[in-house]
Parts: structure tokens; sequence; C-alpha cells
């Protein structure tokens, strides 16, 4: 049970770390929170299921679909985001988050518009189902296929921000935008840049999640964007291994709570979490900035 | 009579020392001056005194009430009013309302009596805007500027808009941060006089600034910060001659 | 004339209504915008509201200004207690702390067997009048006109401009956001209650972040600091669906829209397009200087 639980956990946790990644990765660089992530994770999601719904195997609408989700992250940007930036509105305004918000609204409406607004599966056998045993757990090969990829985007990401140009630039952006601008960097690619990076984490959140519990609907972005953002403030905001962790420690929770508490306050453990590190600590775990007024 | 002591204050960020004993005396009537070259500390001190930053060690009193350690507004409240050195006016409302805001503390108008238009308070409402107008006047804002939003006023009215909503306070201290930067020589002349005809009031007022020529001609002491110390304090003749303040400005850049 | 009004007004009563709960919610989420910061569990305060208000009605028959009162005051002291810790939070944490307290009421409501759980509590007595809605209305927008002049008026102007350069002054950011969250919370309990005792029928769905977006986008598009604006709002995009029922499914498209194109291009919202004010911020000369 106790081993069935802590598989359980793992693989929702990767898919919750690897949707706040995307979060916090737009919070760390832009002091923005992109409340348009979850659009981005749920049309990215259909996007996944029309292709292979018209014979692309799973693996090949994979990367297509999250390089839309990138995609439309850049466009984001330019369209909700870039605007208010050039107008000097900082991130700490209202502005962007509204923004964002209107924009998640429009890319959910047209989703709902194109693929209806009923949950929808894919298609038997497009998606590897079969079981697997390790130890006293049984999972299927989605499921190991979710917490493999997770895991390898995530290293990528890493290692991107870590030992590559473009990487050192985004770091540079969040620190300072404006002395990275005077040492040359170009900061409005580099932001753009970002989106897409972000973009297409929350889209291969989204493929992963709807391939692996075989449901591709509307609703499933604005139930795990405040999950997200509990992930990210347990983690730390703007911090990306906090995201990480945030996402794992999450998803034990839940699944744990579920298993030897109650089942019907596991939405609850979230907010419950959330709402108790901002007041006792709101830096999260791994956060570094300042979340108190002086 | 207030007195502003400060009492071997110290900061101390992560290591590095921004602040490191410094003691001196602000009283009223008398305008100090405090000097040094950039970075030595001297938007610090004023951040410690109005609470934004709090002391490592040593204490700030007003008439021997303790400020340190007190939230910013609690500070103001005591009657502590700055202006700041990059200027943070209340940027979309009017010159007029800037400074209106800044007599919040000493209104007297109950908050319910709008509710039920009691004349008297209205009366009270007519004499707080009066007495906004009056400072515009006496800070020198030209009377076209007085219902422009701040963020659009040039440079050296928004200077001004500062201190007099600093002055609606009726603060027993004043802390001006650099109000010359940017002003002409008649700007500076007018604002020498204004300083003075503060201190004149009873209010003790610390001015920072880097134009030598006006400090030396406004202030009745000098304090010299260099690295966090206070490393000379006197007359301005004494601290023009005092060969480690001479040195302290060697090879940083001296006053405009 | 007369009759022509009245003909009006007996085909769109409903919608007439639901304008006015509406802008009452709008005008609790401008209270804490006109402070200067984002509380956004307008949509959980007025379920809470709504539930007390509407189990008092079912079970006592009081009359409804009893249980609105008594479901604002229970609204308010919620916000009192959540309050306390959360508006001393910086801008985008103190936003997401109160979602996810609008998130915790919601799973609660869902579960408490008292509340009917997700199925609802149904026959609430149909209590609600056009004219108390707009009396209700009317005596807010009177209190939010002479707020404007008071001190707690300048104070809350101030600190929404720059709450450091307020402190300064000798007000406190802290308190001031506590009380304008605890205030907006009550607004938001009465227009609760009044749409319970409007519609016989609640549930958690209806008070969960989507309606909360609804009432952000009200102010939003009237202009965020005004309360004239919110109630502006209000009434257009709760008309929306009505004027533009050819594009019903299209509805969220166009909410979406308006709500961009307000926010790019006309930041003061359509009360901003009459002020007199300037419009267009400029991003202020002054750096940031907290230690």
């Amino acid at each position: 049970m106790f081993d069935q639980q802590l598989a359980n956990g793992i693989f929702l946790g990767a898919v919750y770390a690897l949707f706040a990644v995307g979060y916090t990765l737009i919070f760390g660089v832009l002091d923005i929170l992109n409340l348009a992530h979850s659009a981005i994770f749920m049309s990215s999601s259909f996007v996944a299921l029309a292709l292979v719904t018209h014979g692309l195997p799973f693996w090949a609408a994979f990367p297509l679909a999250t390089a839309f989700g990138g995609l439309l992250s850049v466009v984001l940007d330019r369209v909700a985001f870039a605007p208010l930036r050039a107008r000097g509105a900082g991130g700490g305004s209202l502005g962007p988050l509204i923004s964002s918000i209107a924009f998640g609204i429009i890319v959910v409406s047209v989703t709902r518009g194109f693929f209806g607004p009923d949950e929808v599966g894919y298609p038997s056998g497009t998606v590897p189902h079969a079981n697997l045993h390790l130890g006293h757990a049984t999972f299927t090969v989605m499921d190991l296929s979710v917490l493999v990829v997770s895991l390898l985007m995530m290293i990528l990401l890493s290692l991107l921000l870590k030992a590559t140009p473009l990487g050192r630039a985004i770091r540079a952006v969040a620190e300072n935008a404006k002395a990275a601008s005077l040492l040359g960097i170009d900061v409005e690619r580099t932001i753009g840049v970002t989106f897409l990076i972000a973009g297409a984490l929350g889209a291969a959140a989204g493929i992963l999640i709807g391939a692996q519990f075989n449901a591709v609907g509307i609703l499933m972005g604005q139930r795990i964007e405040l999950k997200g953002l509990a992930v990210i403030i347990l983690g730390g905001m703007g911090s990306i291994p906090g995201a990480v962790l945030g996402g794992f420690l999450l998803g034990l929770l839940e699944v744990f709570s579920v298993a030897y508490l109650s089942s019907s306050y596991r939405d609850a453990i979230a907010f419950g979490v959330m709402f108790l590190i901002l007041i006792v600590r709101p830096g999260g775990l791994l956060g570094k900035r300042a979340a108190r007024t002086a | 009579m207030s007195t502003l002591q400060f009492r071997d204050v110290g900061v101390d960020f992560g290591g590095v020392h921004a602040l490191h004993g410094v003691s001196f005396d602000v009283e009223s009537g008398r305008v100090v001056g405090l000097i040094g070259p950039n970075g030595a500390g001297k938007t610090t001190l004023i951040n410690v005194t109005t609470g934004l930053v709090a002391p490592t060690t040593g204490s700030v009193t007003l008439d021997g009430a303790k400020l340190s350690g007190r939230r910013p507004h609690e500070i103001a409240r005591l009657g502590v009013a700055r202006t700041y050195q990059n200027i943070r006016l209340f940027p979309r409302m009017t010159a007029l309302q800037n400074v209106i805001v800044g007599a919040t503390r000493i209104r007297r108008d109950p908050d319910l009596g709008a509710f039920v238009f009691l004349p008297a308070v209205r009366r009270m409402r007519i004499e707080l805007e009066e007495h906004a107008r009056y400072l515009l006047t006496r800070v020198g804002l030209p009377r076209h500027e007085w219902e422009t939003s701040a963020n659009v006023l040039p440079y050296g009215s928004q200077r001004r808009v500062e201190i007099a909503r600093a002055l609606a306070m009726r603060p027993r201290v004043l802390l001006i941060d650099e109000p010359a930067a940017g002003m002409n020589p008649q700007e500076t002349a007018n604002l020498k006089a204004l300083i003075k005809s503060i201190a004149a009031e009873g209010v003790a007022v610390m001015l920072v600034e880097h134009d030598m020529p006006l400090v030396m001609g406004t202030c009745d002491h000098v304090a010299v910060l260099n690295f966090g110390e206070l490393i000379a304090q006197g007359s301005p003749a004494e601290v023009s001659r005092n060969p480690a303040v001479v040195e302290a400005y060697l090879g940083s850049e001296a006053s405009s | 004339m007369l009759g022509a009004l009245a003909h009006f007004y007996a085909l769109h009563s409903k919608l007439i209504d639901q304008i006015g709960i509406n802008a009452i919610f709008a005008l609790s989420l401008s209270l804490t915008l006109q402070a200067g910061h984002l509380a956004l569990a307008n949509s959980a305060f007025g379920g809470i509201a709504a539930y007390v208000a509407s189990l008092l009605s079912i079970s006592r028959g009081w009359p409804l200004t009893v249980t609105t009162l008594i479901g604002a005051a229970a609204a308010a002291l919620v916000g009192a207690l959540i309050g306390w810790p959360v508006t001393r939070l910086r801008g985008v944490f103190l936003a997401i702390a109160t979602i996810g307290f609008g998130e915790i009421a919601l799973i609660v409501e869902n579960n408490l067997s008292v509340t009917g759980g997700a199925e609802g509590l149904a026959q609430i007595p149909n209590e609600t009048t056009t004219w108390k809605i707009y009396l209700v209305l009317a005596i807010l927008a009177f209190f939010f006109w002479r707020l404007r002049d008071t001190r707690a008026g300048w104070a809350m102007a101030a600190v929404r401009e720059d709450e450091y350069a307020a402190a300064s002054f000798g007000i406190d950011p802290a308190r001031v956001k506590f009380w304008t969250f605890v205030g907006s919370a009550a607004i938001a309990g009465i227009a609760g209650s009044l749409y319970a005792h409007e519609n016989f029928f609640i549930s958690p769905g209806d008070w969960g972040f989507g309606r909360m977006i609804d009432i952000l986008v009200y102010c939003v598009i009237g202009g965020v600091s005004s309360p004239w604006g919110a109630m502006l709002g209000a009434a257009i995009i709760s008309s929306l669906p009505e004027v533009f029922r050819f594009l019903h499914n299209y509805r969220d498209i166009v909410n979406g829209l308006v709500l961009l194109l307000v926010v790019i291009f006309a930041p003061q919202g359509i009360a901003g397009l009459w002020s007199r004010e300037r419009r267009a911020p400029q991003p202020p000369a002054a750096a940031e200087e907290r230690a």
C-alpha cells in the first residue's frame, strides 16, 4: 500500500513540478504571475489529442504539441505583456496579471469553440497502458514515461540555465533587466525565449497528464492552475529547484492524505499548505524574494 | 525644543558596514548638514531615522523617545518628516493633493462628519486645502503647476512639492535628502532661504547635500561621513579645513 | 411613456436585478483596489454570507434585511480573521493568499452537510426585489462618494500610489489594507445574500474563481480605482450576453478581448476616458529606494 501510494505521489508530483517550473520561470524573470499558463497547458493537450486522433503516433505528436505551446506562449508575451512593458508598467502592478487572465480567457474560449466542452480520451491503443511492477506498486508504461520525460525536461532546463549563454542571459535578466541590457543582452529577445521555454514546459505537462489519465477537457487548466500556485508558493516563487521540490512534495502530500485521511478534502491540502506557507514563511522552502511589506 | 540624537548607530548589511558608530545631534532651530562622498551612508542614515532600515547597533531618539525599532508610520507620527533623494511623490496626484496627503497625520476632521455634511467639518477641509496652498506658495511653486500631476512636473518643481508635503506634517524634525540636485543658482539661493526659514520656525533640520556652497552657507553644524563612519563634525569653516575631510573627497566626485 | 418603462422592466427585470447585484460585487472589489491591493476573495465572501443568510431564512424565516446583515457580518468576521495575516503580504502574495482562501472556502462548502454539499441549497425565499437592491446600491454609492474626501479616503489613495511614501507621512499601510479588506468582505457579503434570495438556489460553484474573474472584469473595464467605473463596468458586462445574444457561445471571447484591449489601451478603464486626470502614468522618476 505504501509503495503504491509513493509511486502515485511521485507520478502526480512529476506533472505538478513540470507545470510549476514554467510558472515560476516567468515569475522569476519578469515578476509576473502568468495566469494564462494553465490555458496553454490545456490547449496543448487538445492539440496533441487532435494530432493523435488524426493518425500521428503519440510520441510524434508530443514534440509538435509542445512546440505549439511554446509558440502560443510567445504570442501571449507579444500580445499581453510586451505592450505593457513598453509603457513602463512594472511587474508589481495589476496590468500584467489582468492581461494574462484576459489572454487565458480567450484561449480557453477558442479551444472550447474548436473542441467542445466535453472531456475526451485518447483513442484506444494510442497511449501505452501496459502494467509494470516494482515492489508492491503497480503502474503503467505511461506513468513511467511521464516521470521520465518530466525529469528529462527539468534536467535539460537546468543545464540550459547553468551552462549556456542563453541561460546566463535569462538569469541576468531575472536579476536586473536594466543591468542586463547595459551588458549588451537583448532583453526582449531573452524574454521571448523564456516564454517559449515556459510555454513548452506547461504544454508538455498538459499533454502528459492528459495522456496519463486519458482525459483531456476544458476544465483541466483551471484545476491545475491553482495547484500550480500552491506549488510555487511552497517551493518559493522564482525558484526552479523550489518548483520541482514543491511539485513532488505536493503530489506526495495529496496522495498520502487521500489514502490515510479523507478524499473529500484532498484539494484543500494544496490550498491549506499554500495558505500556511504564506503566513509563516512567505518565501517558501527555497525562495529568495521578500514577501512581507516593510 | 526637539533634539534628534544619534548614538553609536551602526547598520550591517550582510557583513558590510553601511554605518558604524555614528553619533551626533540635530537640535531645533538648527540646520545640520550631513556630507560625504557617494556611498558614505548618508541616505542609509536617513532611512534608519525614518524606520525603513533597522540599526544593527546603537539608537536614534527624539527627545528621549526611542525611534529605532519602530515602524515607519509610527516614527512619522512622532513628527519626523523626510524628502527623498529619488523623489517619491504620489505620481498620479496633483501637487496640491500631494501636499494635502502630507497633512494626514494632523488632520482633525472626523471621518464620520463627511457622511452627515457637518459644516464644521467642511470648514476644516477648507482650512486644510488653504494650508496646502500656503505651503506651495512658500516653496515657490508657480500657481499654474498646483493642479498638475506630480509625475509630469519639472524636476525642480517636484523637489519643491516634496518639501511642501513634508512641511504639511508640521514636523519637529525634517530630513532633506539632496534637494539641490539639478537646481540652478537662483533656485539654490531660494532653497537656502527656505531651509533657513524652516529652521527658524523651530524645526530640527538635517540636510544631506553635495552642493558645498549651499551646505556651508545654510548649515550651523556639519557632520561628515565616509565609509559609514563619522570622520569629522563641527562648524562649516572647521570642517572644510579638516584634512581628513579633504582627503575623503579627493578622488571621489566633489561638489557640482 | 410610463407604460413603455413598465413593459421594459417586466421584460428585463431579472437582468436589471442582476446588474444591481453585480454592481454591488464590483463596489466591494473597488474598495480594495482603491487602496491599491488586489484581494481576490470577494466571490468567496459573497458565498459565505449567502450560505449564512440563506440558512437563517430557511430555518428561521427572518426577514431579508436581518439575514443579509448577519450574513455580511459573518463574511466580515472571516475577512478580519484571515485578513490580519494576509494583508501584511506584498502585492502578488496577497492576491495568491486570497485565491487560496477562496478555494478552501469552496471545498468546505462542498463538503459540509449543512450547506447541502455540492448539491447546494434550495428553496431560499425569494425576498430580493429590485428596489431593495438599488436602495443598497444607492447607499453604497453615497458612502463611496463621501469616502473620497475623508482622511481615510486620502490615506487609501496614498497607499495605492506608494505605500512606502505613505508610511513616511504617518499612514499605516497594513491597517488601511486590513480595513478595506474587511469592508470589501462585508459588501461582497451583502451582494451574496441578495443573490441567494433572488435565485432560490445556490451551490458552491456560484462562488468560485470564475465569478471572481467576472467581478475583476467589471472593475477593470469600468476603471480600476473608480467606484462609478465599477458600477458602469458591471452594467456593461452583465448586459453584454443579452446584447450579443447571437454571440452567446463567444461570450467569453468577447469578455477576454474587451478586458485585454482595456488593459493595454485604456488602463484607467472607461471611467478614465471621462476623467480629466492624466491618463497615461509615466514611469516615475523615482527608483526603488527600499533597503
